[in-house]
C-alpha cells in the first residue's frame, strides 16, 4: 500500500501526462502483478464497494478525537476531501509523532492487494461493530500516506485517476514485457469509473 | 500567576504599521520605518529597512543588517538580558524560528505581555528552542493554526530528502530542492550534515550561500557547500543536491543543471492541496511554524489567561482557546489602538 500510495501523490503532483505515464510505468516495473492488477482497476476509476457511509465515518472520527464540530467543518473544508480530513486528524490521537515511512506496525506494510481483498472486502458487509473496530485499528497504527489511501477506499471513493491513454503509454514504456502487456486486454474489459463493483471480482490476469 | 483582565490599556496595541507599545513608545516588526523597531527575526515581512533605532537578539544582528543595512543603527541584546524602551521593561526570548529569531516579552506596572512573534516546538540544529516565558497575555502566531497540520518527525524527513537526492543521483539525475534562503534552507543543510559523506557538498544558490556564512559564525554545524554560480563552467554538474529559492525557477542558472528533479520543502505540502498547484515533482513536510498540536500548549505553558492570535487562522485558533480551554482569546484585530479598523480604541 505504501508503493501505491507513494505513486498516488505523484501522479496528483506533476500535471503533465508524459510525466504521469512515466511514474506509473516505474511503479508497475517496481510492482507484484496482482497489486498492479488493482491498482490500474482504481486508477481508471474503479472503485470497491462502500465499507462505510461518509456521515458514519465522520461521527466515528469526531467521537475519537473529541474536535468540536465546527472545527472538524473546517478542516474538511481546508482538505477538501473526507478521507484525507479523518487520516490527518486521526493522527492527533497519537500521543507519540507518528512516522512518516512506517508505523512499524504490519498493517501498514501490507500489500495493495492484502488491504483489498483481506482487510477491506470481507468486512465491507460486517455489522457496524466490527467495522468500527477495525477503522480504529486503522487510527491506531497506520502511517499517513497509507491512512488516506485506506480511508478512500473504504468510502468507495478513491480520488486518483489517470486517463486511459496514461495507462497504455506506460505500457508502452514498459514495452516487451509480456506480463504487463497481458493487462491490457483485461483492462479493456473492465467497466470504468464509479460502477460499484461485486465483491467477487478477481483480477486474476495471469 | 492572577489574572487581571484588562481593563486597563493594553500594553501592546495593534495599528496598520504593526504591534505597538504605547508606553515604550516601540514597534514590533513594523511594516513601515519607525523611531524605534524591535525586530523579532531578519524575514523580510518583520525586519524593514529605514527606522531611526532597533532592537534585536544578539545571535540574529548579522542576519538583521544583512536584511535592512550594514550601518543600522541596531542595539543587539542577548535572550533573557532585561532593557528599558521608555516606560517599560523588555526582554527577548529564544522563539525557535530561525537563528536570532526572538519573542518580546514586556512587562509594565506588574503586567506582562509577550508577542511570540514566529515560532515553533520540534527541535532544530540551527537555534535555540522556544523558551517557555509565563505571562498574563500572550500574542501568538498561527500560521499552521488548524488540526490538520501536526509534523512528522524531523529525521525522518532528512532521511526522506537524502533518499530522494541518491536515488537520483544514481539516475544521472540532480535534484532540486527548493526552499527560502533564510532560515529553511540553514536547517536543510544542518539536518543533512550528519549524512554527508567525505569530500562531498551540497551545492546552494548565492543568495543562501550568504546567509549560511551567519549562521557559521554563530557556531552553527552545517553541510560543506559551494555555490552553483561558482562551478566550472563547461563542466557538467551530477548528481548533485541544489538549494535554491523558488524564485529561480526558469532563470539561466537552470540550465547547467542539465537532467534534474524538483522538490519544495514546507508545512503547507502536507496537504494534497499544497501539492497540488505546485509543479514539483516531490514535497517534503518540513516547517519552521509550530502545528496546531504546538500551537496549543505553548498557549497552555506561558500560563496566560488573555490571548491575541495573529499572523494565520486567527479566528480558529482564538475560538478554540476561548471554547475548550476557556481562555479570554480573540483575533488580533480585536486588539484596540491607534487607528485600528476593527474593535474599540483604548488608547
Amino acid at each position: 500500500m505504501k508503493l501505491f500510495s507513494q505513486l498516488c501523490q505523484q501522479l496528483e503532483s506533476v500535471p503533465f501526462t508524459h510525466s504521469k505515464a512515466e511514474i506509473l510505468a516505474n511503479y508497475l516495473r517496481a510492482t507484484a502483478q496482482v497489486d498492479a492488477s488493482w491498482a490500474l482497476y482504481l486508477l481508471l476509476g474503479g472503485q470497491l464497494a462502500r465499507l462505510v457511509d461518509p456521515a458514519t465515518l465522520e461521527k466515528w472520527i469526531l467521537d475519537e478525537t473529541k474536535l468540536p464540530e465546527w472545527l472538524w467543518q473546517e478542516c474538511r473544508e481546508k482538505t477538501g476531501d473526507l478521507a484525507e480530513s479523518v487520516a490527518l486528524v486521526a493522527e492527533l490521537t497519537r500521543a507519540e509523532t507518528p512516522t512518516l515511512f512506517t508505523s512499524g506496525h504490519e498493517s501498514d506494510e501490507l500489500s495493495l492487494r492484502a488491504w483489498i481483498e483481506e482487510r477491506l472486502q470481507p468486512i465491507a458487509r460486517q455489522v457496524d461493530s466490527v467495522r468500527h473496530k477495525a477503522v480504529h485499528e486503522w487510527w491506531r497504527t497506520l502511517s499517513l500516506d497509507v491512512a488516506w489511501a485506506v480511508h478512500a477506499l473504504a468510502l468507495g471513493r478513491f480520488p486518483v485517476h489517470v486517463p486511459k491513454r496514461v495507462v497504455d503509454d506506460a505500457l508502452r514504456i514498459l514495452g516487451g514485457e509480456p506480463e504487463v502487456l497481458g493487462l491490457t486486454a483485461r483492462l479493456d474489459a473492465l467497466p470504468l469509473a464509479g460502477a460499484q463493483k461485486p465483491l467477487s471480482l478477481q483480477l486474476d490476469l495471469f | 500567576m492572577a489574572y487581571r483582565k484588562s481593563a486597563l490599556s493594553p500594553l501592546i496595541t495593534q495599528t496598520p504599521e504593526g504591534l505597538y507599545c504605547p508606553a515604550g513608545g516601540f514597534y514590533i516588526d513594523p511594516s513601515r520605518s519607525v523611531e524605534i523597531a524591535i525586530v523579532t527575526h531578519a524575514h523580510s515581512d518583520h525586519a524593514r529597512r529605514g527606522s531611526r533605532k532597533y532592537f534585536c537578539a544578539a545571535s540574529g544582528e548579522g542576519l538583521l543588517r544583512e536584511r535592512i543595512g550594514k550601518f543600522a543603527n541596531i542595539e543587539a541584546v542577548p535572550f533573557g538580558k532585561k532593557f528599558k524602551v521608555g516606560a517599560v521593561g523588555v526582554s527577548l526570548h529564544s522563539a525557535g524560528h530561525i537563528l536570532g529569531s526572538a519573542q518580546v516579552r514586556i512587562e509594565h506596572e506588574g503586567r506582562v505581555w509577550v508577542a511570540s512573534g514566529d515560532y515553533k516546538r520540534d527541535e532544530d540544529p540551527t537555534c535555540p528552542p522556544f523558551e517557555i516565558v509565563p505571562c498574563d497575555t500572550f500574542i501568538t502566531e498561527a500560521t499552521f493554526g488548524l488540526p490538520v497540520y501536526r509534523w512528522p518527525r524531523i529525521p525522518e524527513v532528512a532521511l526522506q530528502i537524502e533518499s530522494w537526492w541518491r536515488d537520483n543521483a544514481a539516475r544521472g539525475m540532480n535534484s532540486v530542492l527548493y526552499c527560502y534562503s533564510l532560515g529553511k534552507a540553514q536547517r536543510l543543510l544542518a539536518e543533512l550534515a550528519p549524512r554527508m559523506r567525505p569530500g562531498e557538498r551540497i551545492l546552494v544558490h548565492d543568495t543562501v550561500e550568504v546567509l549560511n556564512h551567519h549562521y557559521r559564525e554563530q557556531g552553527v554545524a552545517l553541510a560543506p557547500t559551494e555555490c552553483v554560480s561558482s562551478q566550472q563552467k563547461g563542466v557538467a554538474i551530477q548528481g548533485s543536491l541544489i538549494l535554491a529559492p523558488p524564485g529561480i525557477q526558469g532563470t539561466p542558472l537552470m540550465n547547467r543543471l542539465g537532467k534534474f528533479e524538483t522538490a519544495f520543502a514546507s508545512g503547507w505540502m502536507r496537504l494534497r492541496r499544497g501539492r497540488f498547484s505546485r509543479r514539483y515533482d516531490r514535497s517534503f513536510v518540513l516547517s519552521d511554524h509550530a502545528d496546531w498540536p504546538s500551537l496549543v500548549r505553548t498557549v497552555r505553558e506561558t500560563g496566560a489567561r488573555e490571548v491575541y492570535v495573529m499572523h494565520g487562522s486567527n479566528e480558529t485558533l482564538a475560538r478554540y482557546l476561548r471554547e475548550e480551554l476557556g481562555l479570554d482569546a480573540q483575533p488580533i484585530d480585536k486588539l484596540g489602538g491607534r487607528q485600528s479598523v476593527a474593535g474599540g480604541d483604548h488608547g
